[in-house]
């Protein structure tokens, strides 16, 4: 049932332009995240679900420099392929707008079905974040003859482990 | 909805025409055509003389009042028949609309109401056993009122399905508005031209060789347009198609009908 | 921290507006009637393209039909949409309640002047020079740039079409798609004055183009501006929603943050953003959810390194109030998702929002613009400028019944104007000639005597609707006026003879 649920989660992100896959194990998951993120200039969020990860890139002086941002999520929801993220200390709102390409892992107990229950599970949290930033896949504009671009203010590319956790 | 729950119950029998005022003024043709489909269905058709028009022209142009009374009088006409049948698909949407709007309407206003119909509805519904041939292409403009607040866009399309040897070629955004628009075709000229511009373009790619609307008023504004400058393109009411189709039906034997056929 | 000045605007003055003055950032306070803007409008050389454009985009996301599951969305946000007008202050007052507790300053603003003095102060009392902005209406209803730029303070809009609809100094002639009226060679060659250089015609280029220069400023600007698309009274939660990521730039990156909305944009509660979005998307540009909703509980907390460190938010009411309890209030119920403007032809056919000459074009245009506050009567003919086609009403996601509201707007306005004596004795006598058979033969007979008498040329000149009709159309032919009941009466005396001629045979 999950397993079709992160299948679905991964279409559904494929069609809004991202990429997602699924892990077998929390492990395998962060090797994705670190053979994504390469040796670029990188932000990594402060993040449970990020424990153990280590990237050959280096954390920038300025995050606007920053080539690849790496977050966990609040929650996602598998008919839409968004990911749902909340600022908090060692989280900052930039690492997944700042940068070219944002990384992100979601464990499959955070993943919902549709959109509506993730926004459910996100009013439920008590004390709420000070904000939240939905992001379904990576930005995009068609303000220019309603053209598709890719990649306007947001990252060019959004990547997703997703892994199964106990 | 109305050629819904109508199909199992016998045809009416006084039948009444609506000509719409547009009919009596300038577009007489769809009128005569629809009696004479009519009464090839077996119709005795009826025309209160008392009929002016329902008081779409005044409601649209910011005159509610005005159009009141004038519904009310048609109300007060119309009352006494089985059926009435309109070759102006956007009357019968005003009647079916804004009854409610203008009026708290009584139950038997509302069953009148009920029994209104659009010409091509009324056929659908009622005119089963007529024998529809016409060679030719037409392409159907599906006129907004009609479309969009009576919810009518089959009934017109079956109809046509049903005239053998007859193509109907949709063309492309056949429920765009063509622009008349009632008084928005005077007071906003140019954008209304251009819009009939667009609607006889893509008629005209169709490839048909009529554009077919069941509203005198987009047929009034659409041939307008075409014979002064736009697109040469040749319209038709739907009721004047149909009756151009009608196939005599075989001779029935006996003396009444004797006096009928000329030597 | 200094603010440096926009990147993005630099080489600005080597822009030359060429565009007419109807389509002007700030709308012209005395214009001239829409017939004659709207025959301009046809005239323009975009005008034609942008028809064809928004004609397909029309076509191609099949405007005005639901899929199953949206179906029951539109359902659903149509009650939620219409949830709090019968108490909108209470909710206003939950909401307002609510961002404060979050650590938010709430604004009311009465008037759009209101508005505009709560905003520059709050930048005056800062120190700011240079704001970020992300798409909002209520921001162009209240004409906020033209007044901070007045008192000195630089404003920066990033949305792409924003962007471009800023620098050619216009107004968005979409609600959602603000530069749908430019093709891709217009951005160019604004891009390319701005540049003073020659800049590639390629969507992916101009975009990139756009994103350098705009990423300077938001890194420099100490203020960001929002709108708001939702907010949520039970939470005191502002969800605002892109594709771009803007505004998760401008709520996140400058000091200060000013969300501006409008007094209906309040909804019940948090959970209903699960309808809300999802139903805004598919309407707005048929995406099952946008790229970002960004959603905004207050300033950075204790330990956060970035987000804003005052959240202010101005609820703007510009005459919306006065609505409720009328059947007018419908259009409280609004979403701005700017599909009933893909869906209109008439939108369509005068290329766009521009020559409405009113903040908001199109058909929610034309019945939200007569209700604002701020040029009472100015644009109370808005409602005129509709053929009531209908598609609009197909095409809302809350099922507004905009046809019917243009033709209430439509009653106020005449009952209304000074000027339309006239027209009122014209209709009155009208309603009472026809209400009589006598009176409606007359009418006939006096069309026929004219088609028979008068040449179509002298028709068409004599004052009336002819005049308007006859410059592009053949006029009716009013000389066949009554021949189809002189038909029906011919026939119906030729069945009676015969039917009296085979009773007298059978008689015989």
């Amino acid at each position: 049932m999950k397993r079709e649920l992160a299948e679905l989660f991964r279409d559904r992100l494929a069609a809004a332009g991202g990429l997602a896959e699924l892990a077998a194990s929390h492990d395998e998951a962060l090797s994705l995240i670190r053979h994504w993120s390469g040796d670029r200039p990188v932000l990594v969020d402060d993040h449970p679900d990020l424990k153990g990860l280590e990237v050959a890139g280096a954390r920038p002086a300025d995050p606007w420099d920053a080539e690849v941002g790496i977050t966990g999520v609040l929650g996602a929801a598998a008919d839409t392929g968004t990911l749902a993220l909340g600022p908090a200390p060692g989280r900052p709102r930039g690492t997944a707008v700042l940068p070219g390409t944002h990384l992100a892992v979601v464990p499959l107990s955070r993943l919902y079905a549709d959109y509506a229950e993730l926004i459910a599970a996100l009013g439920r949290l008590d004390p709420m974040p000070s904000g939240m930033q939905l992001v379904t896949g990576p930005s995009r504009s068609g303000d220019i003859e309603s053209a598709m671009i890719q990649g306007m203010h947001g990252p060019r590319a959004v990547r997703v482990a997703v892994y199964p956790d106990a | 909805m109305t050629e819904a729950d109508t199909s199992a119950r016998p045809r009416p029998a006084r039948v009444a025409l609506f000509t719409s005022c547009m009919g009596d003024l300038a577009a007489g043709g769809p009128a005569r055509a629809t009696v004479e489909v009519l009464e090839a269905m077996g119709c005795t058709v009826e025309l209160p003389r008392g009929q002016t028009c329902c008081g779409q022209p005044a409601l649209n142009s910011g005159y509610p009042a005005e159009a009141g009374a004038l519904l009310d009088r048609w109300l007060r006409i119309f009352a006494p028949y089985d059926a009435v049948v309109t070759p102006a698909g956007s009357c019968a949407a005003f009647l079916h609309h804004h009854l409610g709007r203008l009026r708290e309407p009584t139950p038997g206003q509302r069953a009148l109401i009920q029994r209104t119909y659009e010409f091509s509805q009324f056929v659908v519904a009622y005119g089963a056993g007529l024998r529809l041939r016409l060679r030719g292409s037409v392409t159907y403009h599906d006129s907004c009122h009609m479309a969009r607040t009576l919810g009518e866009r089959r009934a017109p399309r079956e109809l046509l399905a049903r005239i053998e040897e007859l193509k109907v070629r949709e063309m492309a955004g056949c429920d765009t508005c063509c622009g008349f628009g009632g008084t928005f075709a005077a007071k906003f000229p140019d954008v209304s031209v251009a819009m009939a511009d667009t609607k006889l373009g893509t008629a005209a790619a169709s490839g048909a060789d009529w554009l077919v609307s069941a509203d005198p008023g987009c047929l009034l504004h659409l041939s307008g347009r075409a014979r002064k400058a736009g697109p040469p393109v040749h319209t038709r009411h739907l009721a004047e198609i149909v009756r151009d189709a009608l196939v005599p039906a075989e001779v029935p034997a006996g003396p009444g009908a004797a006096t009928e056929v000329p030597a | 921290m200094t603010e440096q000045h926009s990147s993005a605007l630099a080489g600005r003055e080597r822009i030359r507006p060429d565009r007419p003055e109807w389509a002007a950032g700030d709308i012209p306070p005395h214009r001239r009637p829409l017939p004659l803007i709207t025959r301009d409008a046809l005239t323009v050389p975009t005008a034609r393209p942008t028809h064809d454009r928004l004609a397909a985009l029309n076509e191609q996301r099949h405007v005005g039909t639901w899929s199953p599951e949206v179906a029951e969305l539109r359902e659903r946000g149509a009650a939620i949409r219409r949830e709090t007008l019968p108490d909108l202050e209470k909710y206003l007052r939950q909401l307002t309640g609510n961002v404060e507790r979050n650590g938010g300053v709430v604004h009311r603003a009465a008037t759009p002047a209101d508005a505009r003095a709560a905003i520059e102060r709050i930048a005056r009392e800062n120190g700011v020079r240079l704001v970020v902005k992300s798409k909002s209406m209520a921001t162009e209803e209240i004409h906020l740039n033209s007044h901070l730029t007045a008192h000195g303070i630089e404003v920066v809009e990033t949305d792409l079409g924003e962007y471009i609809v800023q620098l050619a100094d216009e107004r968005p002639s979409h609600i959602v798609g603000p530069a749908l009226h430019k093709s891709r060679q217009d951005v160019a060659d604004l891009f390319g004055q701005l540049a003073g250089d020659v800049v590639s015609g390629e969507p992916d280029d101009l975009a990139a183009f756009a994103r350098t220069r705009l990423r300077a400023d938001f890194k420099a600007a100490g203020m960001g501006i929002s709108g708001v698309n939702f907010a949520a009274a039970d939470t005191g939660t502002l969800a605002i929603v892109t594709n771009e990521g803007n505004a998760d730039m401008v709520t996140s990156q400058p000091r200060i943050h000013v969300a501006v909305m409008t007094v209906e944009k309040v909804i019940p509660r948090f959970a209903d953003l699960g309808v809300l979005v999802p139903l805004l998307c598919d309407a707005a540009t048929k995406q099952r959810v946008s790229v970002y909703q960004t959603l905004v509980n207050g300033p950075r907390r204790e330990g956060e390194t970035d987000g804003p460190e005052q959240l202010h938010l101005v609820i703007l009411d510009n005459g919306r109030t006065k609505a409720l309890g009328t059947p007018q209030e419908e259009v409280l119920a609004c979403i701005r998702c700017g599909n009933c403007q893909i869906a209109c032809p008439v939108y369509r056919t005068v290329g766009g929002g521009h020559p409405y000459s009113a903040v908001y074009g199109g058909p929610i245009g034309a019945v939200l613009g007569p209700l604002l506050g701020e040029r009472p009567n100015q644009d109370s003919d808005l409602p005129f400028l509709s053929s009531l086609c209908g598609a609009c009403f197909d095409a809302c996601p809350v099922k507004i019944p905009i046809p019917d509201l243009l033709v209430n707007l439509r009653a106020e306005h005449e009952r209304a104007r000074p000027d339309a004596r006239t027209a009122r004795a014209g209709w009155r006598a009208w309603s009472l000639v026809w209400r009589t058979e006598t009176g409606f033969r007359v009418t006939l007979a006096a069309a026929r005597l004219a088609g028979r008498l008068l040449p179509e040329r002298l028709l068409a000149r004599l004052p009336g609707p002819g005049r308007g009709w006859a410059g592009g159309r053949t006029l009716p032919p009013l000389r066949e006026a009554g021949a189809f009941r002189r038909w029906f009466r011919r026939r119906e005396e030729t069945r009676d003879r015969k039917e009296n001629r085979a009773r007298d045979r059978r008689q015989a």
